[in-house]
């Protein structure tokens, strides 16, 4: 694929997507309403009477838009976290949830759930948590002198233990009749839940995340060799390293307070994108944002529109995902020897 | 005149028919009975304490007279605790067997030795063979209460009732149910289908789960109009399912039920509930739940109260009530307590 | 130019665990030479390697670039100086050859860089001064021992460092590229570039080297001219093997191992 092409062609299917996205929804509406909405709104012209105007504007502008919005907020910050991850435990099979946080994320969102009345608490605790959890992991690999990427590793897999079992218990105290099926809901995923409020507070630190990657996807490549050679060529592994999992901790966590756990994505779409754009970092990190993106826009859409029902996002993602993944397995191989 | 031979043997005899007629009255002191499931079972005679596995019977208990519990299956939440009196706040948590809740400690429950379990079942068998075994292993006496919606609550009330020799209290109850069902079905019946208000149920916290019409969550709603405007065939008994706000913004329901507090104190001020039809008529009325639920969730003897509560919001010139004195009423004869009007209004009207 | 040694390393002694695996280890390398480190596995070799490169920290001692402490210089700095080129080993990825050495450009750039079209060209210099131009799009794991080795000097290359560290470069070599590897050594020592590298081949040490330093357990043993001190007491010493060291036709230096060619002496 040219190099200079790639990126606007990617952009304009995000906005197609989007677009496309906008004029589908369980209440029907006609494209000629949508284009006529948008053209009275922006340019002023031909005219819709307010009752209907009002309509128009919340079902696309406070229903459609936000959940597109942060489905590609989602998509890309998964996608970004993924990508950076495995380039820095230089393991193609590795995804945002190594090192804990959407277990710990699960965890303070069930805990605001059984022990509070209000929404805030549940986003706060789901945040914090999502924090905490990276951080017991980065603690243990510290107590063990070490920043290596296996000590971090090793670090991960206690914490996302410990805050599963810790989950486990919440469920078990939690109120079966009403608190638990809401939990378990929340935690199979849904982007209905998202408002102009949290799309900002969560959004903004999101995209300035993303950018800081991108910025530095160049170390990743260097990082990906090895802290030694990484080191010789004048990197400082160690803070770079913390730097870069900050950022995915952020946005991984975001990602759960604006619709629950979403998994899979973090690690599928990095392969697919290094499979269509090659492993090269520099290009591989901003791609698989916009993939990303792109991805979790359509799945939403398969998740609102398919049934009656609203499917939850998190077992659409797994069930797209995960044989259209066993399919091109073959040719993702590539993207890794 | 009997000799002494003559007299100790008399004696012997009185001595042993003592003994019979107190052995006899012992035995008799246990009885049998036919549970709703038609099991044949022995109890002991009086039954003093008892103790429900699962939560459902344990609510039923708390109608028909809580202070027969040897336990309770989940610590009492602080605001149910004010509407029992302090032996039954305090009454130690046993936990539940088979399903629902924390699993019980049968170590604890044996050492709190209830003359008997009160089962519950929808169709007559237990939830799961395992639990069944679970419970035959205490060697204490257990009977089924079935219950498949409630209409078959005033039988559950009169045989529980003759079981724990409470039938006067019973009956007040049972037939207070029985009213209740036949009053809502002659009011339901004499509106026509087309003039009955659509009714959307919001569940959780951003109003958007709900229930197919025919499930058992929204048996109110059936009995109330049949107007659940989610119609499909429920997949599963746990419910709560996820719609888009589109959604139900097309259903155009005429009548909101909200669940949660969190969704009913934003739902008016949200910009895009605001083309809901209901939010739009301000009828949008938050479930009452104090003590329990009562609407569903969990499905208890409240939803007769609950019954009359939607009836008045959905029909209130064909179902005329003053449901402050309603409810009073009712937790007076249910829960045994005096809520003043102005605590019953914050009940209804939070 | 300046007398002071360019890199001088004192007193250094450093172990992973409370063992030490290098022992007071002193030693100078100057500018424009080619110093081979020569001892058998586990010496500490590698781990001295690593100490100078500022890829471990001594427990004592320290070391010195240009007469400055490298604890006290940046990364970066120590990397635009000398370059490190490691064993090859398996990448995971497959970034193409041009990507790995452009690689090399990172110490001159900062955090947030884009490739210029000057360091474009200087790492296709770097390609083309050791004739492996033709290389720069494949993906390096599709390459074989000798090329990726070529591939990682090219990067310490257009790394612009004037000190190239090979840790150990002809292992995982075929024999030809074994030569072939030396010979660029060769040549680019004749460019004025400072070699330091470790070996496990006496002969590679006397063919292109001007200075070895011997290691054993830790300590050096001997340190001097290669033609002086590489001979078949100091061998023995060291890997505890008989080996005959000698010229042939005056100039080439031939080790014969004597349990092998079954020489006497």
């Amino acid at each position: 694929m040219k190099r200079n092409l790639l990126f606007p062609v990617l952009s304009l299917i995000l906005l197609l997507t989007a677009a496309f996205s906008m004029t589908l929804g369980k209440y029907p509406l006609a494209l000629s309403d949508i284009t006529g909405f948008f053209l009275f709104k922006i340019f002023g012209v031909g005219s819709i009477e307010p009752e209907r105007s009002l309509l128009l504007g919340s079902l696309l502008i406070d229903i459609r838009m936000p959940r597109i919005i942060s489905a590609t907020l989602i998509g890309a910050s998964l996608s970004v976290a993924g990508t950076a991850f495995q380039a820095m435990f230089v393991n193609p099979l590795v995804s945002p949830s190594l090192l804990g946080v959407l277990a710990g994320a699960s965890f303070g969102a069930a805990l605001g759930m059984v022990f509070s009345k209000s929404w805030i608490a549940v986003q706060v605790g789901t945040f914090v948590f999502g924090f905490m959890a990276v951080l017991v992991s980065v603690g243990i690999a510290k107590i063990h002198k070490g920043n290596t990427i296996l000590l971090l590793v090793l670090g991960g897999v206690i914490s996302s233990a410990l805050f599963t079992s810790l989950l486990s218990i919440i469920k078990y105290i939690a109120d079966p009749f009403n608190q638990l099926p809401a939990i378990v809901q929340w935690l199979m995923g849904s982007l209905s839940l998202v408002d102009r409020k949290v799309l900002l507070a969560a959004g903004i630190p999101q995209v300035v995340s993303i950018i800081l990657v991108t910025l530095f996807s160049g170390y990743l490549n260097a990082l990906s060799m090895g802290d030694e050679e990484a080191r010789a060529l004048g990197i400082p592994v160690e803070r770079i390293r913390m730097l870069l999992i900050f950022l995915a901790t952020l946005m991984s966590a975001l990602t759960v307070v604006l619709a629950g756990m979403i998994g899979w994505v973090g690690l599928i779409i990095p392969h697919i994108t290094r499979m269509l754009v090659g492993p090269n970092n520099k290009i591989l990190v901003p791609a698989s944002a916009l993939i990303g993106a792109i991805y979790l826009i359509v799945v939403d859409d398969v998740s609102r529109m398919l049934f009656n029902v609203e499917i939850p996002i998190g077992i659409t993602t797994s069930l797209i995902g995960i044989p259209f993944f066993a399919v091109i397995l073959k040719k993702a191989r590539r993207g890794w020897s | 005149m009997l000799d002494q031979k003559g007299k100790r043997i008399g004696i012997a005899m009185l001595i042993m028919f003592l003994a019979l007629a107190v052995i006899s009255a012992r035995i008799a002191q246990a009885r049998e009975i036919t549970d709703m499931a038609g099991r044949t079972v022995t109890l002991p005679d009086p039954v003093r304490k008892v103790y429900a596995p699962s939560p459902y019977g344990s609510y039923i208990m708390y109608s028909i007279d809580p202070s027969m519990l040897s336990g309770l299956n989940f610590s009492m939440k602080e605001e149910e605790k004010k509407y029992f009196p302090k032996e039954v706040q305090n009454l130690p948590v046993i936990g539940s067997i088979g399903g629902q809740g924390q699993t019980a400690n049968i170590e604890v429950l044996l050492k709190a030795k209830p003359d008997m379990l009160i089962m519950w079942s929808t169709n007559g068998t237990a939830i799961s063979d395992k639990s069944e075994e679970s419970i035959r292993k205490l060697n204490i006496p257990f009977v089924y209460a079935v219950a498949e919606s409630l209409s078959d609550y005033p039988q559950v009330y009169l045989f529980l009732g003759k079981v724990l020799k409470k039938e006067d209290r019973t009956k007040q109850l049972s037939s207070y149910c029985k009213k209740t069902l036949e009053e809502v079905k002659g009011v339901v019946s004499k509106i026509l289908t087309e003039k009955r208000p659509s009714v959307y149920y919001a569940e959780g916290m951003d109003g958007l789960s709900t229930e197919c019409n025919d499930s058992i969550h929204v048996e109110l709603l059936q009995l109330a109009g049949d107007k659940d405007v989610h119609r499909c065939h429920t997949s599963n008994h746990k419910g709560y399912e996820k719609v888009s706000i589109e959604q139900v913004i097309l259903y155009k329901p005429d009548v909101i039920i909200a669940d949660e507090k969190v969704f009913f104190d934003k739902v008016y001020g949200d910009p895009v509930w605001r083309n809901v039809k209901a939010v739009k008529d301000k009828r949008v009325y938050l479930i009452p739940r104090a003590p329990f639920n009562w609407f569903d969730r969990p499905p208890t003897f409240m939803r007769f109260l609950g019954l009359k509560w939607l009836m008045h919001c959905l029909y209130p010139k064909e179902y005329r009530i003053d449901i402050i004195k309603e409810a009073q009423a009712f937790y007076r004869l249910f829960l045994g307590v005096e809520v003043s009007s102005g605590d019953m209004k914050q009940v209804i009207y939070p | 130019m300046e007398l002071r040694p360019h890199i001088a390393v004192e007193n250094v002694s450093f172990g992973y665990t409370k063992k030490l695996v290098l022992e007071d280890i002193n030693l100078h390398i100057n500018a424009g030479e080619i110093v081979t480190l020569l001892g058998p596995n586990g010496c500490g070799k590698s781990t001295l390697i690593k100490i100078v490169l500022r890829l471990l920290r001594p427990a004592y001692g320290s070391v010195f670039l240009n007469g400055v402490n490298i604890a006290d210089l940046s990364l970066k700095t120590i990397a635009r100086e000398m370059a490190y080129v490691p064993q090859i080993h398996r990448s995971t990825f497959p970034y193409s050859v041009i990507d790995i050495v452009l690689m090399g450009r990172i110490p001159h750039k900062t955090f947030f860089y884009r490739y210029s079209d000057e360091d474009m060209a200087i790492a296709q210099d770097a390609l083309e001064s050791l004739s492996i131009s033709h290389l720069a799009e494949r993906p390096y794991t599709e390459l074989s021992g000798g090329e990726r080795q070529l591939t990682v000097l090219a990067r310490a290359i257009a790394q612009g460092a004037r000190t190239l560290i090979m840790d150990e470069p002809a292992s995982g070599l075929d024999y030809g590229n074994q030569l072939r590897l030396l010979e660029q050594i060769i040549n680019l020592s004749r460019q004025g570039y400072t070699f330091v590298k470790s070996t496990h081949s006496p002969e590679h040490a006397l063919w292109v080297a001007d200075r070895a330093i011997m290691i054993k357990d830790g300590v050096i043993v001997a340190d001097g001219k290669c033609d002086d001190i590489v001979n078949s007491e100091n061998l023995f010493h060291l890997y505890n093997a008989k080996v005959d060291v000698m010229r042939i036709n005056g100039s080439l230096w031939v080790c014969a191992p004597q349990a092998i060619c079954g020489c006497s002496q």
